[in-house]
């Protein structure tokens, strides 16, 4: 068969859909605003990062001072010694040269602003401005210590509420000793109060802030750590023999539920020491900056560990007779899944946090002013702008065609149909690929002269096929690109499809972007959904419209604090804190998503390729 | 070469149907090498659709066209590589150049130079302007640039739709000359399409007659100039319709839709003798008039002739 003419490759068709696209105006305009925003991003969210860092972290100290005196004037002196116990605790920290977020503060600072606001309590009703009957009527919290400082001296009947002196329950790591006498804290003793006795609880007051003092002046990371290793190596040992005694007892009564039931707890707790003194160990080891990525990593090893030892669940009589259980669980059964699919989310965020420590991968949103959390953010937002150009490119492809009746000069000749329409998808993502690449670059270049280099190169940690690992920089990145232009891309291929089936650029433009937000809405309505028991919707396509939200580890919801970077605050991020670390473990998954996403897209394009074919240009 | 005898188009027993309405009723039709086929009809008749489905726009449901042996439906590359054209206003890309847009069409076929654009933009005369962007395009302008574009794969078969339109007398002129010249130096085949008739008087060596989607005939311009030598010139006689029921049997044949107007065919020596019997009847004749063979006339005659309700 005699073929015309040479050099009939598709080619120089995408090159005429490339020059059409970038020489209408309207093109040219969208790409120099994405230019500039590329640009203003950064610069913006580093200026509102610097303005909230100043709101939030310079404390006026001496607005405190015109605090106390308003609550003085109006005779609450509970209250002016409240203010007085922040002022004081505040300054101190300060004349040593200690912020706010130093450890020692973080450790100290609360205890030592209870014990100053109770001696300032002391001191009004000593100066005769104030009486201890008075103070106890209007209480912001002095009355608690006084009445435990009075209760050591005289012997009131001491409570004991909290063996171990540990009220923290989760992160293994134990604040100051709180309430010891329990009741007594709370009783009037106001008959009992006399100068004497005043003088008395002063000067234990007094000693304890002397002693605090002294610890924060003698404080060293290491030995913090140290002692919090060896709390739960105690901890260990204890249970150890804990467990030993109900052996002991379950010879006698085998049948014992409750016995049973604690044995179990006990020799999963034990089970999970080892992770738990190995990310103390850890952090002991490493001499790990307090409040950094392993610090968080750490605690987070052990609140999973912790969650995973407690999924034990009860015998299903008890379930019964449990009103609490049976009310928030539809049966046993839903009661037993439950806990086996939080134990298994736990186990894994715990395995995560362990790799992570082990590897030094870094897990997101641990450092806080992170370069590389923030080139990641400025990034996604900049990929969703180029989505949002790209729809408008999309849509406008073909129906701006048939609007100006170019179409019929474009069709007579001797090309394909298919080739031709082709050439118009090649182009729209080879100039789609072009402002990813160029947000890549300017968003790197930006945000390194921003934040610094800092940790702008390091792996990113990453869970899937039921394990973690870690991926290089450039790899993590083009990963999580391509999952963004693999969430935006339905709503490209549907603004493409549209505009070659109904031919009309504004339908084609605004029908897509209309249903990308609701599609965004859906995601969390299908999360909400799914907890609510319609566990068939993680099997939709609904839930996927951002896929990037299921790429969190098991770890991310056993993380606190997160960053305070200035990536923060937008909508992904919350979706990601909430579901996160649910994906493991539950129906919903990354693989899911993609699948969707590519079968959504493909459909499209078939569609305008068939539609394309038959069509005929009637106008 | 014996092109003669090869046409370039072949348009055989095509019918198309839009929006449930038929179009175009079983036209067939051949246009050769280096003649200008002149497409005549009114407005709406159907000439636009004919070329859509010529150029592969709409699509070919009964029937078939080929140009130079390939058919337009199953060997579409093929034939769109022999065939260049414009389809009512050439409507191109506002935000380039007319160059740009000639670059845009020339890169669609392969190995046609910067050469060959210099070379249609001379031939349109748009060589001074031909670095505007088409938005400041007149639509003569556009015209030319239309006419360019259809040049640049140099076809055997050249398809223009109205292609007078917004052009001035000059240009109208320049148009024909091109047009001459391309389809007897070169060897083109023209088919251009019109309700202008007048224009196509003086470019066109044959015409085809379409009227309501039906080919009512195709003349070469010689058979259109003695379309009178057999049968005498047409002759026309407007009567007072009151006396119309006298009419001498014998010119039954003569009655039309309007009863005040009688036509038909005679030959020149009968003419006093057919004033004669008329009078002599009792018919009351206001006018008589005879008519000279031009495409109009053949034009008026024949869409008269086959219009709904009159004879087919
Ligand atoms: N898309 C369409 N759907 C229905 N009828 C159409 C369509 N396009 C054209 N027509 C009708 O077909 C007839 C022929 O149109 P066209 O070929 O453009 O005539 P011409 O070019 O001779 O003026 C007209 O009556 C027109 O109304
Ligand atoms: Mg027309």
């Amino acid at each position: 068969m005699m073929k015309t003419a040479a050099g009939k490759g598709i080619r120089p068709l995408i090159a005429n859909e490339l020059i059409k696209i970038t020489k209408q105006i309207s093109v040219r305009i969208f790409l120099i605003i994405f230019a500039a925003l590329l640009i203003i991003v950064p610069l913006a969210t580093r200026g509102l990062d610097l303005i909230i860092n100043r709101i939030s972290f310079t404390e006026d100290y001496d607005s405190y001072l015109e605090l106390i005196s308003l609550y003085e004037e109006n005779g609450d002196f509970s209250g002016a010694a409240f203010y007085k116990g922040r002022y004081e605790s505040y300054a101190y920290f300060r004349d040593l040269g200690l912020g706010n977020s130093s450890v020692e503060a973080s450790v100290y600072l609360d205890s030592l602003r209870e014990l100053y606001s109770a001696r300032d309590a002391v001191e009004y009703i000593q100066a005769g401005r104030c009486t201890y009957g008075k103070l106890r009527e209007n209480d912001w919290g002095q009355i608690r210590i006084i009445n435990e400082c009075y209760a050591e001296a005289y012997g009131l009947p001491a409570a004991v509420t909290d063996p171990e002196g540990d009220g923290n329950e989760g992160t293994g790591v134990p604040d100051v000793p709180d309430d010891k006498y329990g009741e007594a804290a709370n009783a009037d003793i106001s008959d009992y109060i006399t100068p004497e006795v005043l003088v008395r609880i002063y000067t234990d007051i007094s000693a304890k802030i002397a002693g605090i003092e002294n610890k924060v002046r003698n404080f060293d990371i290491r030995v913090f750590y140290s002692d919090r290793v060896a709390d739960e190596e105690d901890n260990y040992a204890s249970e150890k023999i804990q467990l030993q005694s109900i052996e002991e007892a379950l010879k006698i009564s085998p049948k014992d539920k409750d016995l049973l039931y604690t044995r179990e707890l006990l020799k999963r707790s034990l089970e999970q020491k080892d992770s738990v003194i190995f990310a103390l160990t850890h952090l002991r080891d490493s001499g790990s900056e307090f409040g950094g990525w392993e610090y968080k990593t750490a605690l987070a090893v052990c609140a999973a560990s912790k969650q995973a030892a407690s999924c034990v669940p009860v015998d299903s009589e008890t379930f019964e007779t449990d009103p609490n259980l049976s009310q928030s669980f539809k049966d046993y059964k839903t009661y037993t899944k439950a806990l086996a699919e939080s134990e298994k989310q736990a186990v894994a965020a715990r395995d995560t946090g362990l790799y992570s420590l082990r590897r030094g991968v870094v897990s997101r949103d641990t450092v806080d002013d992170s370069s590389r959390a923030a080139f990641q953010s400025h990034l996604a937002i900049a990929v969703s702008l180029s989505a949002l150009i790209v729809t408008v490119i999309a849509g406008t492809s073909v129906a701006s065609e048939h609007g100006s009746g170019t179409i019929r000069l474009l069709l007579i000749r001797p090309r394909k149909r298919t080739c031709i329409l082709a050439s118009k998808v090649l182009a729209i993502l080879i100039v789609w690929g072009a402002m990813l690449a160029l947000a890549f670059a300017v968003t790197f270049v930006m945000d390194a002269l921003l934040h610094g280099f800092g940790d702008l190169f390091r792996s990113d940690l990453y869970y899937a096929f039921g394990r973690p690992f870690g991926v290089v920089f450039i790899l993590s990145d083009i990963a999580m690109l391509f999952i963004d232009f693999l969430s935006l891309l339905p709503a490209v291929s549907l603004a493409f499809m549209l505009s070659v089936a109904v031919r009309k650029t504004p339908l084609a433009i605004a029908l897509p972007l209309i249903l990308n937000y609701f599609m965004s809405a859906m995601q969390m309505i299908c999360f909400i959904a799914y907890s609510e028991g319609i566990k068939f919707i993680a099997y939709t396509p609904l839930p996927y419209s951002d896929l990037s939200v299921f790429t969190g580890t098991p770890l991310d919801r056993f993380i606190q604090g997160g960053g305070t970077g200035v990536s923060g605050i937008t909508a992904g991020t919350l979706a990601k804190e909430i579901l996160g670390g649910t994906v493991a473990g539950t129906d919903f998954s990354l693989l899911t998503g993609v699948l969707w996403m590519t079968a959504i897209t493909s459909a499209f394009v078939l569609l305008s390729f068939v539609i394309f074919k038959k069509q005929q240009v009637k106008s | 070469m014996d092109n003669v005898k090869t046409p370039v188009l072949e348009i055989s027993s095509i019918s198309k149907k839009l929006g449930g309405r038929q179009i175009l009723n079983n036209i067939t039709l051949n246009v050769y090498p280096g003649e200008v086929f002149g497409f005549l009809g009114p407005n709406g008749s159907g000439k636009t659709t004919t070329i859509k489905l010529m150029l592969g726009l709409l699509r070919v449901e009964s029937g078939s066209i080929r140009i130079c042996g390939h058919d337009v439906t199953d060997d579409f590359e093929a034939a769109m590589g022999y065939i260049g054209g414009i389809i009512e206003n050439p409507e191109m890309y506002r935000y380039l150049t007319g160059r740009e847009n000639l670059e845009q069409y020339a890169r669609m076929y392969g190995g046609i130079g910067p050469g060959r654009i210099e070379e249609v933009t001379a031939l349109v005369g748009l060589s001074d302007r031909i670095d505007d962007k088409i938005a400041k395009y007149s639509l003569g302008m556009r015209q030319r640039l239309g006419l360019a574009q259809a040049l640049l794969n140099r076809p055997r078969l050249l398809v223009l739709d109205e292609p007078t339109n917004g052009l001035d007398p000059a240009g109208i002129k320049d148009l024909r000359d091109t047009l001459r010249e391309l389809a007897h130096k070169e060897s083109v085949a023209v088919f251009i399409s019109s309700h202008q008739l007048a224009e196509l008087d003086l470019i066109c060596d044959r015409i085809g007659i379409i009227n309501n989607g039906i080919l009512l005939d195709t003349l070469t311009i010689e058979e259109v100039r003695n379309a009178g030598s057999g049968a005498g010139p047409l002759i026309t006689v407007e009567i007072d319709p009151s006396t119309a029921e006298n009419l001498p049997p014998f010119l039954e044949s003569y009655r039309t839709d309007d009863p005040s107007k009688l036509t038909g065919q005679t030959e020149r020596e009968k003419i006093p003798d057919l004033i004669y019997a008329l009078c002599d009847s009792g018919v009351r004749i206001y006018s008589v008039s005879s008519a000279r063979h031009s495409i109009e006339e053949v034009f008026l005659s024949m869409t008269s002739e086959y219009a709904p309700g009159g004879r087919s």
